[in-house]
């Protein structure tokens, strides 16, 4: 009779577990993707199926589903125009650059999985900040602000978008591997979650932070020193070092143990040559051909 | 024994944990197919009107209507045409971008990649609202004749209707402008009058008419807001008002109606001229050039008096005579050029103001304060001028769909006494 009961409940529990299991993801999360051949956009999508979907698993959104905003923020689409310069420009400027410098097939298996781009940022008119990108869960990297990029500032580029895509693809691999806890160490009575917005970019470096936002908490000065050194020129890492080390300030020291910190994890953890990606980055950006870049001749 | 029931009884619960119990069907199609009909309905009654549309757009539900051409490809490519003072710099400006119809809770209208002419409206700005305009709607209605959206984030009311054949965005947007002055221009005010009631709608020259009790003025503090676009034809309303149903009145004759005639706007009452003194704050200038042969050798007077006063000022003259509720009563407010040759100095006179049945009785009393009483000592002529526009007077409308653009006021006992006033806020 024991018996009975036992075979009773192992057998309602598969069928009830059943009901439960998940589904395996393959290599690509976009099996056989299509895209629509006779529509307004069906050049653009078919382009972008061929250099990110295949070659890097990313589905590249620039149509804006508002469902995916967060609601508390009025945000707009980017135009087509600025979608299509990006998308080229990204590949220039950063896929093809961890092409170049990381593991093969480092993106394919790491890099997001969305990018969303969206024309305007996330304005907080109260707090006087805005937002210009997000990652969520390791998966999906929002850009924004892009309807207001001039494709002529490396500059504001960098602020903007690939500042923004480093420091975001930097949460996603420290959400996949951990950074070191020495790292939150350095500054762990600096953090400032509600008012960093009032710190100058001085009196950041000072501190031993990269800019202000990464003065906010322990994870952003984390991402935020990685994707300042990799996107600032040689002139204004210098300058920020120097900055950093007047009047006795800590900054320097701070700045310069923290970047070590980076370089190390990455080699370690992901086997990244942090000082090799900037040195491509720095490359790239110091002349950009928009002939080459368009047409792909990189 | 005890640990064997609770053993069946969670077994039994995980076993009925995984069954879905089938429900009977309420229609005679599943949800997905209904939604996907619905879909494919909203995306072939836009791409099939070969005219375009006519969008009466309200970003939010405090925003006035603004006029847009809107063209639906059947290949998601859309064209926005738009001219106004807020977003376009009163320019006629055209863009194209993308547009799909998709499912979410509900047959959804997006546009989903920037548009500057459409778009002009959502961008955040500085302030990180901007004018809170909708660029995603749930269609609530859509067939041939007209489309009826919501916006998803802010809530507005949307509508359009097919283009007419043949007309160019500059020959829309000039009949939508000369639609606008003749319909609210100048401040214009409707009686809403309906089987349920009648109130008045207020504001109108700023495209969101203020609701108010007959004989009110519209509340200072959260005023009934009514936005409202315009159509050649007539008035759309965002929102119905609370006595009546539709949001479409057509001009018909000298007022705007539902379908069925049942509600009109009419802005010709016999009260017309006290309420828009009183209600709309707005006043009647009085035409100087063009009035009646007493007042006009009154007015000869004063102003051969004051070049005579004012010798060094060639342009020493009257310069305006305007009716107004005032604090201290019903006033006419002289102005005149003296001293200076460009500005004009502004004196009140007080009359008396009352409304009798079709008519308007006028009778003029004295100066509303010391310096205008100085000003009627030194100038004794303007007293027979002021006197001039006293009797009871019967009003015509030049347009009775919008009576401040001009109306006539006739003594009734004399008809030589005459003067035409404007409406001006």
């Amino acid at each position: 009779m024991k018996k009975i009961y036992q075979i009773l409940f192992v057998g309602a529990l598969m069928v009830g577990l059943a009901s439960c299991e998940k589904e395996k993801f393959t290599d690509s999360i976009f099996v056989d993707p299509v895209v629509e051949t006779d529509t307004y956009t069906s050049e653009f999508d078919q382009w972008l199926q061929e250099h990110y979907t295949e070659p890097y698993n990313v589905d590249f959104r620039y149509r804006l589903d508002d469902s995916a905003t967060d609601p508390n923020y009025n945000v707009v689409p980017v135009s087509m125009g600025m979608a299509d310069t990006i998308a080229h420009l990204a590949l220039y400027l950063w896929y093809d650059v961890y092409d170049e410098v990381a593991p093969e097939g480092f993106l394919r298996e790491n890099g997001p999985r969305i990018i969303q781009l969206i024309g305007s940022a996330m304005i907080n008119a109260a707090q006087g900040t805005e937002k210009l990108g997000q990652a969520e869960g390791g998966i999906k990297i929002t850009l924004m602000k892009i309807n207001q990029m001039r494709t002529n500032d490396i500059a504001q580029l960098n602020e903007y978008i690939f500042k923004t895509m480093h420091h975001e693809f930097s949460h996603i691999l420290h959400q996949k591997k951990t950074y070191p806890k020495e790292f939150e160490q350095i500054s762990s009575a600096d953090y400032n979650p509600d008012g960093w917005q009032y710190t100058s970019d001085v009196e950041a470096w000072q501190m031993g932070f990269a800019s202000p936002y990464g003065g906010s908490q322990a994870r952003e000065d984390f991402v935020e020193i990685i994707a300042n050194y990799i996107v600032k020129t040689d002139a204004d890492i210098n300058k920020m070092l120097t900055e950093a080390g007047k009047n006795g300030k800590p900054g320097k020291d701070k700045l310069e143990r923290k970047i070590e910190i980076c370089r190390t994890w990455l080699m370690e953890k992901w086997n990244l040559d942090l000082d090799a990606l900037r040195a491509e980055v720095q490359e790239r950006q110091s002349h950009l051909d928009w002939d080459k870049i368009m047409n792909l001749e990189f | 024994m005890k640990a064997r029931y609770v053993l069946i009884s969670l077994a039994i619960v995980t076993l009925l944990g995984a069954c879905s119990r089938e429900e009977k069907d309420l229609f005679d199609k599943s949800a997905a197919q209904r939604a996907q009909v619905a879909l494919d309905n909203a995306f072939s009654i836009l791409t099939e009107e070969t005219n375009g549309w006519e969008m009466i757009y309200f970003a939010n539900p405090e925003s006035e209507g603004y006029n847009l051409i809107m063209e639906f490809d059947a290949n998601g490519r859309v064209s926005a045409t738009a001219k106004n003072a807020t977003t376009t710099n009163n320019m006629i400006l055209t863009d194209e971008s993308t547009w799909a119809v998709k499912n979410d809770n509900g047959p959804i209208l997006t546009f989903d990649t920037y548009n500057k002419v459409f778009h002009a409206w959502s961008d955040p700005r500085d302030d990180g609202d901007g004018l809170l305009g909708d660029y995603e709607f749930l269609i609530l209605h859509a067939d041939a004749n007209h489309v009826k959206l919501k916006g998803k984030k802010h809530s507005a009311y949307c509508y359009l209707y097919p283009m007419e054949s043949g007309k160019t965005p500059a020959t829309y947007f000039a009949e939508i402008e000369a639609t606008r002055t003749r319909f609210v221009g100048n401040g214009n005010l409707f009686h809403a009058v309906t089987p349920d009631g009648e109130c008045l709608l207020n504001n109108g020259s700023s495209g969101v008419f203020s609701r108010s009790q007959v004989g009110e003025k519209p509340a200072e503090e959260d005023p009934e807001l009514y936005p409202f676009g315009i159509r050649t034809g007539g008035i759309q309303l965002s929102l119905p008002l609370p006595e009546a149903p539709d949001t479409w009145y057509a001009l018909s004759g000298s007022v705007f109606a539902n379908d069925n005639s049942s509600t009109i706007f009419t802005a010709s009452p016999a009260a017309y001229f006290g309420e828009y003194t009183e209600i709309a704050a707005g006043a009647w200038v009085v035409n100087v050039e063009d009035i009646n042969d007493i007042s006009k050798q009154a007015i000869d007077a004063v102003n051969a008096a004051l070049k005579k006063a004012y010798s060094t000022n060639k342009k020493a003259a009257i310069k305006s005579l305007a009716f107004s509720q005032k604090d201290n009563g019903f006033v006419l407010t002289l102005g005149y050029l003296g001293t200076s040759s460009s500005k004009a100095t502004e004196m009140d006179y007080l009359y008396s103001f009352e409304q009798q049945s079709g008519s308007v009785r006028l009778n003029y009393l004295e100066p509303a304060d010391e310096n205008a009483q100085k000003v009627l000592a030194a100038f004794p002529s303007l007293e027979p001028l002021f006197k001039s526009l006293n009797g009871t007077f019967a009003l015509a409308a030049g347009d009775a769909v919008n009576p401040t653009l001009g109306m006539k006021m006739t003594e009734n006992s004399n008809s030589s006494v005459w003067f035409n006033i404007t409406g001006k806020k």
